[in-house]
């Protein structure tokens, strides 16, 4: 992928941008994210709390076994990356550490996208992601109201299935029935 | 995917669509599209008109047949890919017909805010489950090129460009692709 014929930026850049907006590393080049608007702070805060209270064992009520957070900022060998919403599987990630950045990449991540990060997420964060040998990785387009949900096999993306408003059971959070309408914003879909 | 409880969508359904919208029909639904927006025909006219060049040809030509926008009957499902690629093995001559009912080895679907949750979670699955080998997914307003291939009946993203790389994509390797091409200049 062509890159900017620059030096590349350091974590130093990363902590000058402002606070109002989300700052990520990918293949050494800075990109700066807005704050999400309404559909995608919707999606990314349902989706999180269903996974997070059935398989993050705070929740107490589900199968359990994962690290369930939103936003954690991920430092993946040069990259510095933050999912909307990521899991670690307890048997790689025994305690949840105090701490402002996680080197251990998740074992799952999940990417709200909107017109001005879609570019971002599909064409820089999935490959950064692939490197890191994270296993499963999902896409989640609040405005057209789907899910794309992928798993890594042999180094590339394996698109597992693609799931528009119906109840759906995704990997790896198979073991529960997600109803994908309660994630969307009350509106008619765009097809 | 639940299905609307209705009875499923006709062919006799899909002709009487006014001709300004592209009609289909996917799992018993049919779905219309408007006709796409000058970045959207701007991709798909310069990349069909590139791979055609090098590709398409009988008798000794690049081993393709290359069509924009053909009809698709595959099973009972009625596609309209943006463009579609034969391989000459599988498809020796371009049969003089309204509609194709072979799958073919590509397609390309160039996406719009319009139609992109049709041609992800509608029309891909019905390419894997009629065993097209390559898809391509270009959307210009991101410019971006995303690469599938069918591995095990399943999608698997073999390359992801963007903006002003130029590239070479399976199955169309042979030639050098330069993206920027594709795209309209940002206003």
């Amino acid at each position: 992928m062509a890159k900017p014929a620059k030096q590349p930026a350091t974590y130093d850049d990363l902590l000058k941008v402002p606070d109002n907006l989300v700052a990520e590393i990918v293949e050494g080049e800075l990109f700066t994210s807005p704050r999400p608007r309404s559909p995608h702070a919707r999606a990314a805060s349902s989706l999180g709390a269903r996974i997070l209270s059935n398989f993050d064992d705070g929740g107490g009520n589900g199968p359990g076994g994962w690290w369930i957070l939103d936003e954690p900022e991920l430092h993946l060998g040069p990259d510095v990356l933050v999912p909307d919403i990521a899991g670690w599987r307890r048997e790689r990630m025994p305690v949840l550490e105090n701490t402002a950045a996680f080197e251990l990449p998740p074992d799952w991540v999940c990417e709200v996208i909107s017109p001005s990060t879609g570019r971002l997420d599909r064409m820089f964060k999935l490959p950064a992601y692939a490197r890191s040998e994270v296993a499963y990785a999902w896409i989640v387009d609040p405005i057209q109201r789907f899910i794309e949900a992928f798993r890594l096999v042999n180094g590339r993306w394996a698109l597992l299935g693609t799931y528009g408003d119906e109840v759906a059971r995704i990997e790896p959070f198979d073991a529960i029935e997600i109803p994908l309408g309660t994630l969307w914003m009350p509106e008619a879909p765009s097809s | 995917m639940p299905k609307p409880a209705k009875r499923p969508a006709t062919y006799d359904d899909l002709l009487k669509v006014p001709d300004n919208l592209v009609a289909e029909i996917v799992e018993g639904e049919l779905f219309t599209s408007p006709r796409p927006g000058s970045p959207h025909a701007a991709a798909a006219s310069v990349l069909g008109a590139r791979i055609l060049t090098n590709f398409h040809g009988g008798g000794g030509g690049g081993g393709w047949w290359i069509l924009d926008e053909p009809e698709l009957h595959l099973g009972p499902d009625v596609l309209v890919p943006d463009i579609a690629g034969w391989r000459h093995e599988r498809m020796p001559v371009i049969p003089r017909a309204a509609s194709f009912d072979l799958a073919p080895d590509w397609v390309c679907e160039v996406v719009s805010p319009s139609t992109g949750r049709l041609d992800r979670v509608r029309k891909l699955p019905a390419y894997a489950r009629r065993e097209v080998r390559h898809a391509w997914l270009v959307d210009p307003e991101q410019q971006t090129l995303e690469v599938y291939r069918l591995e095990n009946a399943r999608w698997v993203l073999v390359a992801s460009h963007e903006g002003e790389d130029v590239v070479r994509v399976e199955p169309f390797e042979a030639i050098e692709l330069p993206l920027a091409t594709l795209w309209l200049p940002t206003s």
